[in-house]
C-alpha cells in the first residue's frame, strides 16, 4: 500500500517535471520560430533559456534544501523522544 | 494528516500540499501563456519573454519584505514568537526572489543594453535592498542569543523596508536606462499590450502562490526547530 502511494506521488512529480521540460524546450523553440521575422531574435535565445533554467534550478535547490532540513529535524526529534521514553521506562 | 516525507503528524501539511499543487498547476498554465499566447516583442525579440519571470520576481520580493515589515512590527508590539517566525521565513524567501530578480535582470540586460550590469539607479537601489535583507539574515544568524537576534532583526526589518518604495520610484526620481513601471500605482496606462499585461498579472499570481508555498514550508521548519529545542531541553532536564 505504502509503495503504491509512493509510486503514485513519484508519477505525479515526474508528470509535472515532464510538463515543465516540454514547455521550456518546446516553448523556447516555438518562441524562436515566431520571432524569425524580428531582428536577430534567435541570437537572444540562449539568454532566455539561461534565465528560465537558472530560476528553476534555484527554486528546486531551495525546495530540496528545505525538505532535507525538515526531515533531518524530524528524525532528530524522533530519536530524542525515543531516548526520553526509554529513560522513563528504565526509571519506572 | 501525515507527512509523506517524514510520516509525522503535521497540521499544516494539507495546506502546504494544496499551495504546492496550486503553484505547480498555475505554473504550467503560466509557461504555456508565456510561450504560446503572448506576442513576441518587436525590438528585443524572444528575450523580452524574460519579463514574465523578472517582474513577478521583483513584485513578490516586495511583497515578502512587506510581510517582514508587518511581522516585525507585530513582534515588537506583541512579543509573540509566531510573528518573528513569519518575518524570518518571509525574509529568507524574499532574499531568494530578490536574488533571482537581480540575476534574471542581468541576463536580460546583456542582449538588450550590451552589458551584464550598469550602476543605474534602479539596479543600484535594488542591490542595496538585497544587501539590507542579507544583512537582516546575518544579524539573526550571528546574534548572541535567538531572542536578541529576533529583536535586532525586527528593527532591521522595519528600517530596511524604507528602501522598497525608493526602488519602485527610482525610474521616476532619477534618470535611468531601466524601463518605466508597467504595473502598480505609478504605471502609465497603455504602457503594455493588453495580452502581455494579462500574462504578466497571471505570472505574478503564480509566483505569489509559489512564494506562499515556500514560506509555509519555511514556517514548518521553524516549528520543527522549536520542537527540537524544547525536546532537547526535556532530555537535559530529565
Amino acid at each position: 500500500m505504502e509503495i503504491r502511494r509512493l509510486i503514485g506521488k513519484a508519477g505525479l512529480l515526474a508528470a509535472f517535471v515532464a510538463s515543465l521540460l516540454w514547455l521550456v524546450f518546446g516553448g523556447v523553440a516555438s518562441a524562436a520560430v515566431n520571432a524569425q521575422s524580428g531582428s536577430d531574435a534567435e541570437s537572444n535565445l540562449p539568454f532566455l533559456f539561461a534565465l528560465y533554467t537558472i530560476t528553476w534550478l534555484a527554486f528546486f535547490a531551495y525546495a530540496f534544501y528545505m525538505t532535507r532540513r525538515q526531515s533531518e529535524l524530524n528524525r532528530e526529534i524522533q530519536e530524542l523522544r525515543r531516548m526520553l521514553e526509554q529513560r522513563e521506562q528504565s526509571d519506572a | 494528516m501525515r507527512s509523506w516525507l517524514t510520516g509525522e503528524r503535521d497540521g499544516g501539511y494539507a495546506v502546504r500540499m494544496a499551495l504546492l499543487l496550486a503553484a505547480a498547476s498555475t505554473m504550467i498554465v503560466n509557461l504555456a501563456l508565456i510561450y504560446f499566447w503572448v506576442p513576441t516583442e518587436q525590438v528585443m525579440g524572444v528575450v523580452q519573454r524574460g519579463m514574465y519571470f523578472h517582474v513577478p520576481l521583483a513584485w513578490v520580493g516586495f511583497l515578502a519584505f512587506f510581510i517582514v515589515l508587518i511581522g516585525s512590527i507585530a513582534y515588537l508590539w506583541k512579543g509573540a514568537e509566531k510573528w518573528d517566525a513569519l518575518a524570518h521565513s518571509s525574509a529568507e524567501v524574499g532574499v531568494l526572489f530578490t536574488t533571482l530578480m537581480l540575476v534574471t535582470g542581468a541576463i536580460w540586460a546583456k542582449p538588450t543594453w550590451g552589458v551584464w550590469w550598469t550602476w543605474d539607479p534602479r539596479l543600484t537601489t535594488s542591490t542595496i535592498l538585497w544587501l539590507m535583507y542579507v544583512a537582516y539574515l546575518m544579524l539573526r544568524a550571528y546574534a548572541p542569543s535567538p531572542q536578541q537576534g529576533a529583536r535586532y532583526a525586527a528593527v532591521m526589518g522595519i528600517v530596511a523596508f524604507i528602501n522598497v518604495p525608493i526602488v519602485y520610484y527610482a525610474t521616476i526620481l532619477w534618470r535611468t536606462v531601466h524601463p518605466g513601471m508597467v504595473v502598480g500605482p505609478a504605471a502609465e496606462s497603455g504602457s503594455l499590450d493588453p495580452t502581455m499585461r494579462s500574462a504578466l498579472l497571471f505570472s505574478t499570481l503564480t509566483f505569489t502562490l509559489l512564494f506562499a508555498y515556500l514560506v509555509s514550508e519555511r514556517l514548518a521548519i521553524r516549528r520543527a526547530f522549536d520542537t527540537l529545542v524544547s525536546v532537547r531541553y526535556q532530555e537535559r532536564t530529565a
